[in-house]
């Protein structure tokens, strides 16, 4: 992204505009237009700066499902690192350099007896952390309403389907308390490095949706 | 002799975001990624919801965008999120009402 600063002082970005007073796309919505007025005020009044939020923008941008990947791909290929994980994730996460915050965070162990899906019920806590903003259908009330009755029928349309006798744990996210799949290293992946086995580690198969496909 | 009977009190009515276990219809799984907008009424109010200024912490927006009542459910993700830190900013009184309606006019009659 190139950045520059105009003759009084302010920044101007060219693949996208963070200023305060920048033009609105016509047919806004009214809530758009609501956000506006809100930042340029709270901008005005002192009680946040432009730079403060453009930080906040770049720190929410830089969270992507790549760094759950990361997690999990050390987890399986570090039997101490996983043991770590499971017992105090953010500490685990800081071990290498993604920061949690400021939920805790539970991570939920797949094993060949029991799947585990994540699902906030009430809104839609996410483990925004370790894979940045949640997609819609995680938002939905269709999932919302349904993944903590019918969970085998949910996944069905996200194409996985388990086996009758596999247990399935839905846990239900809040404000608080995230929480994240560590799914079951598939067959197949034996002698692949971490970098190659996070390839196959998914947002979906972190949200507990679908498996990781080989 | 007072009648001993414990009092049961009815349950509280579930509040509109509480739909856990309601019949719904099938999931539409498609992606979008979220506008600039969108984006950006996110990190304000992460920006302002920092430890250091807690002006609308997540626990506030949250309870603020379950307060929404029947708007809760006629706005979208990005659009009740922005409702709600306006209202728990015009209830501490950080912005009036009326001031941010002039604002979002202003801003409506910008040329653009």
């Amino acid at each position: 992204m190139t950045d520059e600063r105009d003759a009084r002082g302010h920044h101007h970005h060219h693949d996208h505009d963070h200023d305060a007073h920048a033009p609105i796309e016509v047919g806004a919505s009214e809530y758009e237009i609501m956000a506006l007025a809100m930042r340029e005020l709270l901008i005005e009044k002192g009680y946040v700066t432009a730079a403060e939020i453009r930080s906040a923008l770049e720190y929410m941008d830089s969270r992507t499902p790549s760094l759950g990947a990361k997690v999990i791909a050390k987890a399986w290929s570090d039997p101490a690192y996983k043991k770590r994980l499971l017992e105090n994730a953010p500490a685990a996460c800081k071990e290498v350099g993604v920061d949690v915050t400021p939920a805790h965070l539970v991570v939920v162990e797949n094993t060949p007896a029991t799947h585990n899906v994540i699902v906030c019920t009430l809104c839609s806590c996410y483990p925004r952390s370790l894979l940045g903003l949640p997609p819609d259908w995680y938002k939905s009330k269709a999932y919302r309403s349904r993944v903590v009755i019918e969970p085998r029928k949910v996944l069905k349309e996200f194409g996985t389907e388990l086996p009758g006798d596999i247990t399935l744990r839905v846990h239900d996210s809040n404000a608080d308390l995230r929480y994240i799949v560590l799914p079951l290293r598939p067959k197949g992946t034996e002698g692949w490095g971490e970098e190659k086995l996070a390839s196959i580690v998914t947002r979906d198969c972190l949200v507990g949706v679908t498996l990781p496909v080989v | 002799m007072a009648d001993q009977r414990p009092v049961v009190e009815p349950p509280p009515a579930r509040r509109v975001n509480d739909i856990g276990g309601d019949p719904a219809g099938p999931i539409d799984r498609s992606d979008h990624a979220a506008l600039l907008w969108q984006r950006m009424a996110v990190a304000t109010r992460a920006a302002i919801g920092t430890p250091a200024k807690r002006l609308v912490t997540l626990d506030e927006a949250r309870r603020a965008s379950e307060d929404l009542g029947l708007l809760h459910d006629r706005l979208g993700y990005f659009e009740r999120g922005v409702r709600a830190a306006a209202n728990v900013l015009i209830e501490k009184g950080v912005l009036g009402e009326d001031e941010l309606a002039r604002r979002m006019a202003e801003i409506r009659a910008r040329p653009r």
